[in-house]
């Protein structure tokens, strides 16, 4: 098939596009330093989703997680030239939004006001937490189903913020002890610790639900 | 096996971290006996399962425009380095005044006030009070008191080159 001028550069940039994203993150990196417009843009795609939902959980403001994943690829373009090669790319990069993620709450805390808009936002009708739960007025069962995502979510809401944050990362990110160990910036044994007391307030809250 | 023994190690059970088949062997006879601990790894278990099924929220449509404009405005920024020269040049301004000041300094001759010289006067008479250990010395000049004002008590003291 024979292609006019102007589709040429589009499928060369498409299957460009399309290469890069076969290649691992060590490879971007290196394009991305050698000079490759393209590479970046490929490491945006490929962590956006997961550093927004990764933010998200931690914070539990979307909006506000979105400005915070921005500011995570804004300091990894920076200081891209200073990061070793020889470790994971995805530890570096979940350890800067872990980071932002981090602050951003210790700031909250500070601000009394910003704590009380957070919470106003999601005091609504049925947005109470979980401990508030009616149990007497037991839902039905499509009503649990429909609601446990919901539940769930909650439940790593109200866990504290050092537990949610190993939680998040085993459980969701499938992240190994040694990168939450990396990521957190505890040891091992603090990782294991906080992950058990986790998952053993997560079963806890989430039990009587699933009854 | 106990139930606290179970639920301390839980962690290395669900990770299979547990470093012997017959440890997991004695984990697995534990969750068939006991109905808490069962109880327990099924909430966990449900409760992870019903998280991974949450749909994952998408950037919003706007998010990557805004994010490609500050990544334009960071390749700019280092495609022209003009903030390291401007403070060169803020810098070299500040040198070249500090030298011009300093130059200045050395070649101007600065006029001294001359303060006009006290009369000389004696030294001070000290007079110890007998009662309490002080000592307070007389200006001759304040010539209010002379002598020893009050003989009882206390005492004249007189420097030692007074009597020669």
């Amino acid at each position: 098939m024979q292609l006019s001028l102007s589709q040429k550069p589009q499928n060369a940039r498409a299957l460009e596009r399309l290469t890069l994203h076969e290649l691992d993150d060590a490879q971007l990196v290196a394009r991305h330093l050698d000079g490759d417009p393209q590479a970046f843009g490929a490491l945006v795609d490929r962590y956006q989703t997961r550093l927004l939902n990764f933010i998200n959980r931690t914070i539990g403001d979307r909006e506000r997680a979105e400005d915070l994943v921005q500011e995570v690829f804004i300091r990894v373009f920076r200081h891209v030239h200073r990061f070793d090669q020889t470790k994971k790319f995805s530890t570096w990069i979940y350890t800067i939004a872990s980071n932002l993620a981090k602050n951003e709450l210790r700031n909250r805390s500070r601000n009394p006001l910003v704590l009380f808009q957070a919470i106003r936002k999601h005091w609504e009708g049925d947005q109470r937490p979980v401990q508030f739960e009616d149990r007497s007025a037991r839902p039905d069962d499509m009503y649990r189903k429909r609601y446990l995502k919901e539940l769930v979510e909650r439940c790593v809401a109200l866990l504290p913020v050092h537990h949610r944050a190993v939680f998040v990362l085993r459980e969701l990110e499938g992240k190994s002890y040694a990168e939450i160990a990396d990521i957190t910036g505890c040891n091992l044994g603090t990782v294991k610790s906080r992950l058990n007391r986790a998952r053993s307030s997560f079963a806890q809250m989430i039990g009587p639900l699933l009854e | 096996m106990t139930c606290d023994e179970f639920l301390d190690r839980y962690t290395d059970y669900r990770d299979g971290l547990l470093s012997t088949p017959r440890e997991a062997r004695r984990f697995t006879r534990h969750l068939e006996q006991c109905g808490s601990c069962r109880a327990f790894d099924e909430a966990v278990q449900q409760g992870v399962g019903a998280l991974r099924a949450v749909e994952r929220i998408e950037p919003s449509v706007d998010f990557r425009r805004r994010l490609d404009q500050r990544l334009a405005r960071e390749r700019r920024a280092l495609a022209a380095p003009t903030l390291p020269a401007r403070a060169g040049l803020a810098a070299g301004l500040f040198v070249a005044v500090a030298l011009a000041l300093l130059a200045r300094e050395g070649v101007r001759r600065t006029e001294v006030a001359r303060v006009p010289s006290l009369p000389a006067v004696p030294f001070p008479k000290p007079v110890a009070q007998a009662g309490v250990p002080f000592v307070s010395f007389q200006d001759p000049r304040a010539s209010v008191v002379v002598g020893n004002p009050s003989p009882y008590g206390t005492a004249l003291v007189q420097p030692i080159a007074a009597g020669r």
